[in-house]
């Protein structure tokens, strides 16, 4: 076996073609959607059609006698069922706890977003019960809505939650506020800069879905559900809201359209949907429209900062403070509240010897969609500042901008930064000149002068960044406010023939895990790909686990599964000296066979099973069977860096941005399968990209989102995306076996500032130093109008 | 959101004023629009059918009439739900009629209108235009009828 923990049979590393293509691309995948089970009926969700209003009267009437309808319930109707909890516990600065108001799952007394769940009709088909919905009289005693931060913070703002003084839910702090003020104070150079990180919406191609049913005869209710994490969906809404026991709750995540964040929550829908189909007997569905979707999946990101970096003589980073106003929503998402705090103050260091950091958030309650995690989550928003401030640097000091990074850079390994994280390694130098040279970042001037011939101010940018992967260890996590543990859970299952069932606690929604997992146990248990199949996303299949997001899957859950494949081939080893009538010390085990050492006598992980499972010959004292499970809670964050490098070419008299280079030098630890890699970089940059130019989430002061569909919210399309360069330099994660670190969210973290720095470098000979995401053509314009206004 | 518009005509100011004064007229004239029954002096229900772009919205109402015949002014209020619960609309309006010379006049229309729901998730940038071709509509039913 190498140091990698390859047997050498060419699987790890291999671009083998995904196993889930088959059934995606002819359209057999099996979704939540495409489940109907007997008897069922459909729910229509009534939501608030007003951002802030008390209730007044909620006639139902004409809606329990329309055609069709079974039932009607509002948000009364499910007093006494636990509200939605909350995932992460958040202390303010002095040490008290973060405001937690009620989180009722249809809404009692008042709604506080549009959108907001306030009554569900049953009805026998899906028309008739949105048919019905249209008949329920909502007496909306309107609010003065605080739709944004600015608005909720104002003195006298309209109050989202009376206990939430100032509508503020915590006032979090991390870093030392003494040495990083001091270091500024006494710096040669300081630079500051204001940035707004806009809010998006996830848009995952599935929209969420969920049916619920009860079996009264073994009292199981079961969930089928739109989720990244059923494991975790099972633990809140069983323990939490409806109060039942794990052996009485089920939860199915079958094949599931992408998620990027969106669809880690538990949400209310998952809750009433479960409690409807008990009170009805009958099994109950809902699947949500792209109208619906955008008023009820959380959002991502809302931020808005100012912050502070004091530079010495020569260029050197010495103190850095932050300060983050950070929109939560008008309810507490799961993961809401450590977003913009763990997930994003603690990651200031960048790649960088900064030796004084702070960094204080304000959680925000607004009159809008929750906000929770999205594709990167807080480690976007944070390198995004960092970044964009770093050559705010360069500018100011005139020292290069590839140079001042340079002079910065760690290199010494591990790295203990002055917000909470130790880096295990890194080689910040070589993905820096890897992108350079990819990018002929050295011919620049050339392509420039060339397109200014043609009319155009052409730019070029660079982002080099880390970002804290597997979120970890439980440990630690807990100490800092995490209600559950973050470890994984793998099992492997040899049958008797020798082919594999692994069964695993993460879940793939489009990041390839049948594949990539079988990749792993086919080379490390020398068996053959085809022989292993990946199952996941059943909490009746899968003994425990936490589910995908934070680019975990792979460093936890892939770790998880190896941990269970080396306790497998432990025991395959008991068996082969019984057989081979050898000492299970001289037993050495590759390529799928366990050989005594120093001769060819051998048994093959086939003839091994097929003992396990027809023990007559068999080891005594040794249970039959071959089947481990495996927990594993890592020992740290896995830290994948790289360089971004992005050009542009800006039509002066029109502001449009036409990117023409995007250059990724990546390392993300050892790459199990190349494309599936390159496919996720190439997706993540794709939605980095989409935040940098051109998507956009806006509410008016009444808090209606006037960005509710794709008339006038922007994705990004393939016409607007160039070809993709993509490198890697890797190094090897030191602290789990694999050598692995998580590659999911890499280009939605690099890429944004890469790009503004981009935008910003061809528009500076004009004398524009900032630009706001998303660089719309008109904002261009305006930034260009308004800075030869002032010359 | 509020919404700057106007017209002029080549008709007597009292002529127009005569016509925007009188609210069944002007329902008349208004496309989508639906006069109901009356509720008091100044209060009507009514109707309103607008489409947005790809959305149709029919607005069940009322609207009511505050008449200034000192300055030839006229305050309307309208608030509609939408069928459907296709969320709801609420507008006020104000005109003015201002002569100019005999035979031409002037209406100015300031307007604030609030949608809620569907429409304003889907179809706010399209509102103004809406508007607009809306009264270009009307002034040219206006012309006819005051010809």
């Amino acid at each position: 076996m190498s140091d990698n923990g390859s047997n050498g049979t060419g699987f790890i590393g291999a671009s083998l073609k995904r196993k889930e293509d088959a059934r995606f691309l002819t359209g057999r995948g099996r979704y939540t959607d495409d489940i109907n089970l007997p008897g069922q009926l459909y729910a229509h969700l009534l939501r608030s059609t007003v951002a802030h209003a008390n209730l007044g009267s909620v006639d139902i009437s004409a809606a329990e006698a329309a055609p069709g309808v079974h039932a009607v319930f509002t948000g009364p109707d499910m007093e006494g069922v636990g509200g939605i909890p909350t995932g992460w516990l958040i202390h303010s600065k002095d040490g008290s706890p973060m405001v937690e108001p009620a989180h009722p799952a249809m809404a009692i007394g008042k709604v506080r977003h549009v959108g907001e769940i306030v009554a569900i009709v049953v009805a026998e088909t899906r028309d008739q019960a949105r048919e019905a919905a249209a008949l329920i009289d909502i007496d909306y005693q309107e609010l003065p809505a605080a739709a944004s931060i600015e608005a909720a913070r104002a003195d006298g703002a309209p109050l989202v939650w009376d206990e939430a003084d100032g509508n503020l839910c915590y006032d979090w702090e991390v870093g030392d506020r003494a040495a990083a003020e001091d270091a500024i104070a006494g710096a040669a150079h300081t630079v500051s800069i204001d940035v707004v990180n806009q809010r998006l919406v996830p848009n995952a191609i599935e929209p969420r879905a969920a049916i619920g049913s009860f079996d009264p005869t073994t009292d199981v209710y079961t969930l089928y559900t739109t989720s990244q994490n059923p494991h975790l969906i099972r633990l809140l809404l069983g323990a939490f809201v409806l109060g039942l026991p794990e052996h009485k709750l089920r939860i199915v995540a079958p094949d599931v359209g992408g998620g990027f964040g969106s669809k880690i929550p538990h949400y209310a829908e998952e809750a009433i949907i479960t409690w409807t189909a008990g009170r009805l007997g009958r099994p109950v569905k809902w699947t949500s429209d792209r109208s619906e979707a955008f008023v009820s999946d959380t959002q991502g990101r809302d931020h808005i900062s100012t912050a502070t970096l004091g530079l010495d003589e020569d260029g050197k980073f010495v103190g850095l403070k932050v300060s983050t106003q950070a929109n939560l929503g008008a309810y507490l998402s799961t993961f809401a509240t450590c977003v913009p705090t763990y997930l994003y103050g603690i990651l200031f260091a960048g790649p960088y010897t900064t030796p004084a950091i702070y960094c204080e958030v304000e959680g925000v309650f607004t009159n809008t969609v929750p906000v929770d995690a999205l594709r990167g989550a807080g480690r976007p928003e944070a390198t995004y500042l960092l970044e964009r401030l770093v050559d705010k640097a360069a500018a100011a000091t005139g020292i290069d901008r590839v140079d001042i990074r340079r002079r910065n850079f760690i290199r010494e390994f591990p790295y203990q930064t002055p917000v909470a994280l130790q880096y295990d390694q890194g080689d910040y130098d070589a993905t820096l000149d890897l992108a350079l040279e990819a990018s002929d970042w050295d011919g620049f001037e050339a392509r420039r002068s060339e397109a200014a011939g043609r009319g155009k101010l052409r730019g070029i940018g660079i982002s080099t960044f880390i970002e804290a992967c597997g979120i970890a260890p439980s440990a630690v996590v807990g100490s800092l406010g995490a209600r559950a543990g973050l470890y994984e859970v793998g099992s492997v299952r040899v049958h008797p023939t020798g082919s594999v069932s692994v069964f695993t606690g993460t879940h793939s929604h489009g990041q390839g895990h049948e594949t990539t997992f079988a990749q792993i146990v086919a080379e490390t248990l020398g068996v053959d790909f085809e022989a292993v199949d990946v199952v996941h996303g059943d909490t009746n299949a899968i003994p425990f686990g936490m589910g995908t997001y934070g680019s975990r899957s792979l460093a936890v859950g892939g770790t998880a599964i190896y941990n269970a494949v080396q306790k497998v081939i432990a025991k395959g080893k008991k068996i082969a000296a019984h057989l081979l009538e050898a000492s299970e010390e001289d037993i050495e085990f590759a390529d799928g066979n366990f050989t005594v050492a120093g001769t060819d006598r051998s048994k093959s992980i086939g003839e091994v099973a097929l003992t396990a499972y027809v023990p007559h010959n068999y080891p005594e004292g040794l249970e039959p069977g071959l089947e481990e499970t495996a927990f594993y809670d890592p020992l740290n964050f896995t830290f994948p860096a790289g360089t971004h490098v992005a050009e542009v070419e800006v039509d002066p008299e029109t502001g449009v941005v036409e990117l023409v280079a995007v250059t990724g030098a990546d390392d993300v630890g050892r790459i199990i399968n190349p494309m599936i890699v390159n496919g996720q970089l190439h997706g993540g940059l794709a939605h980095g990209i989409g935040q940098a130019l051109l998507e956009h989430c806006e509410y008016d002061a009444e808090g209606q989102l006037v960005t509710g569909s794709y008339m006038n919210y922007t994705m990004p399309r393939a016409g607007d995306l160039p070809n993709f360069n993509i490198n890697h330099n890797t190094t090897h994660c030191t602290h789990n076996p694999l050598g692995v670190k998580g590659v999911g969210e890499v280009g939605s973290i690099g890429v944004p500032p890469a790009v503004i720095n981009a935008v910003v470098d061809a528009l500076s000979p004009l004398g524009v130093t900032h630009i706001e995401m998303p660089a719309t053509s008109e904002r261009v314009w305006q930034a260009i109008q308004a800075a030869q206004a002032q010359d | 959101m509020k919404i700057q518009d106007g017209f002029t005509i080549d008709a007597p100011a009292a002529d127009v004023w005569a016509l925007l004064s009188d609210p069944e007229r002007v329902a008349d004239l208004l496309p989508g629009a639906k006069m109901g029954d009356m509720i008091d002096d100044n209060t009507y229900s009514g109707g309103m059918f607008v489409k947005v772009g790809p959305l149709a919205v029919a607005y069940d109402g009322t609207v009511s009439f505050q008449l200034n015949e000192s300055d030839r002014s006229v305050q309307v209020r309208a608030r509609g739900r939408g069928k459907r619960g296709m969320g709801t609309a609420e507008m006020t309006m104000t005109s003015q009629v201002v002569a100019h010379g005999d035979a031409r006049t002037e209406v100015t229309i300031d307007s604030d209108v609030v949608v809620t729901g569907i429409l304003a998730q889907m179809g706010r940038g399209m509102i103004q235009v809406v508007s607009k071709k809306m009264l270009q509509e009307f002034v040219g039913n206006l012309t006819k009828a005051l010809a």
